[in-house]
């Protein structure tokens, strides 16, 4: 074959080729040669959107909440002062000023770069790409949804769709304990739907569940419970073909009353994984685990203890937070958030969030992580 | 659908195709075949067929392959045709299992080409519009790409690194994370 044949084939066949690729494959693409890497900066983010396969810390640059402040509600941003890695180019934010969301009520759902927010007006929906500033008005569901979940294209198994996917969901309730009607109803599992309570996991959304044989119980002595009477369940829904199913926790993978200890997450390379927070046999004061679907077994990945081991129990808000492209959890401890990295090991505490919010001035209580895309992070690569 | 289709399959059976390679070698395909190529559905389309298709940009050994997979899953395709007229029957449900299992080791035996032949197939596939060939090509380069260092890609695909230790150094910094 010709020396440099594969060097400069038409433009649309290598993104033809790049779009079935990871994001670890792209980039070592974009190291190949100059053609190669002009493809791929050049078009990251009209044709690009590769299955995420590792963490990136520095993605995360900050959180979406909602405050309430003296009957002044809206949109906040609470930013991290990244970058938490050194000598990373970091692509900035083009919009997402403070002042364009105080125009705006409420987030509700943040990933990849998009922020879906409520408005001030009734059934006032806007998609907004916090990349390039641009905004989309989006009709709200016809009912009222517990919680609006995106799906974006990099969640979907065939890369190159660049959809956007919005889902909205509500529980109905039977016999006061939430419960999801699929083809695949579980008797007296409990799924609770609200903002973080989900993982969207190789292109399916998994919500956190709960089986109980006695609910009666389950409101009051959870610990008592055996592993027959109660187990932790997440339900999914594939978002291509609409399939649903159950998959059982680690038995390890307790929850009481609230289920808020519990935290669904991903991987690096895009697992099913669970982040239990609390006091575990063996340690000093609070840790997180990290659990991990490896083959239908979950295994445990690593426990890291969380710095100030003085909390009490009773300081936390038990509100983690999985930031599902920066791989990390933010946790509110006393006097701050903290934030720890999931995939590189033990008690890596990478900054407290100063100020931290007060519960009592956000509305909702959850923070919704924003994230770079992968798209932009590629198209802001130094060209050659 | 079924029974008018029968008639049209038999019509276009007899309808026959001429395709002149690059280097002036004539192919006779049936219909069927010839217009699992979108660009060549249109030139039928359009009438302009008659005294064979010319493809200047395919030779002969390359054209030979091609139509090789399309006769392969044109067959496939009137297959499936006629298992969705009888109504999803068990019977044959197990012998559409069989066939594609059958086209799918004809897919992985088709693909055991050396990389000049893959790339050529690849822009054939993408010059006469053939979606399935272009995907499973392109799967291919794909799948031998993951998990390679950039050398390593650069030595399968002879690609020239036309950039500086510098700028190398400089990738490498940028995107540590990524070649570790």
């Amino acid at each position: 074959m010709d020396k440099g044949t594969w060097t400069s084939p038409p433009l649309e066949l290598l993104l033809e080729l790049f779009r079935r690729l990871d994001v670890t494959d792209v980039v070592r693409c974009a190291g190949t040669c100059k053609p190669w890497r002009r493809a791929i900066i050049g078009n990251a983010v009209s044709c690009l959107r590769p299955r995420p396969d590792c963490f990136i810390p520095n993605f995360l640059l900050g959180f979406f909440f909602h405050k309430k402040l003296y009957g002044d509600a809206g949109v906040s941003l609470l930013r991290t002062s990244g970058p938490f890695v050194p000598a990373f180019a970091m692509p900035t934010a083009a919009g997402a000023g403070g002042e364009d969301l105080a125009l705006y009520d409420m987030p509700l759902s943040c990933r990849d770069g998009l922020l879906l927010i409520k408005g001030r007006e009734v059934d006032d929906l806007w998609l907004y790409n916090t990349m390039t500033g641009d905004r989309k008005f989006i009709p709200a569901a016809a009912f009222k949804p517990d919680s609006y979940v995106l799906v974006t294209g990099y969640d979907l198994p065939t890369s190159g769709d660049l959809g956007v996917r919005i889902l909205a969901v509500k529980t109905e309730h039977k016999d006061g304990i939430p419960v999801k009607h699929s083809p695949e109803f579980m008797k007296n599992l409990a799924t609770s739907i609200f903002p973080g309570n989900e993982v969207v996991c190789g292109g399916a959304v998994h919500w956190l569940g709960l089986w109980t044989l006695d609910p009666c119980n389950w409101f009051s002595f959870p610990e008592d419970l055996t592993v027959d009477e109660i187990q932790g369940y997440t339900l999914a829904v594939d978002m291509r073909t609409g399939r649903t199913w159950v998959t059982k926790l680690p038995d390890q993978c307790r929850h009481g009353y609230s289920s808020c200890s519990l935290v669904l997450a991903t991987s690096g390379d895009g697992r099913l994984s669970v982040v239990q927070e609390g006091r575990f046999h063996g340690y000093h004061g609070s840790c997180i685990q990290v659990w991990v679907l490896i083959s239908e077994q979950w295994s445990l990945q690593r426990t890291v203890p969380v710095p100030a081991a003085n909390m009490g129990m009773d300081l936390w808000t038990n509100n983690i937070v999985f930031c599902p492209r920066s791989g990390c959890v933010l946790v509110e401890v006393k006097g701050g958030d903290l934030i720890i990295e999931l995939d590189t090991g033990p008690s890596r505490l990478i900054r407290y969030l100063k100020p931290s919010i007060p519960w009592s001035l956000s509305n909702s209580g959850y923070r919704y992580p924003y994230e770079t895309d992968w798209s932009t992070y590629l198209s802001r690569m130094k060209s050659f | 659908m079924a029974s008018a289709g029968s008639g049209d399959e038999k019509a276009a059976a007899a309808a026959m195709i001429t395709l002149i390679s690059s280097d002036n070698e004539k192919f006779e395909v049936t219909e069927a075949t010839a217009t699992l190529s979108q660009t060549i559905r249109h030139m039928i389309e359009d009438g302009c067929t008659d005294g064979g298709v010319p493809l200047p940009n395919v030779t002969s050994k390359i054209l030979a392959r091609v139509i090789e997979y399309c006769k392969k899953h044109a067959t496939a395709a009137a297959g499936e045709e006629g298992s969705s007229s009888s109504f999803s029957d068990a019977a044959f449900l197990e012998v559409d299992r069989a066939f594609l299992e059958e086209l799918e080791e004809f897919d992985d035996a088709f693909l055991e080409v050396d990389r000049a032949t893959l790339f050529d197939l690849i822009l054939a596939a993408n010059y006469l519009d053939i979606k399935g060939l272009l995907n499973l090509t392109c799967q291919k380069v794909a799948d031998s790409v993951k998990g390679k260092t950039p050398e390593q890609i650069r030595e399968m695909y002879n690609i020239v690194n036309d950039l500086t230790p510098e700028e190398e150094a400089e990738i490498r910094r940028e995107t540590q994370w990524a070649f570790e």
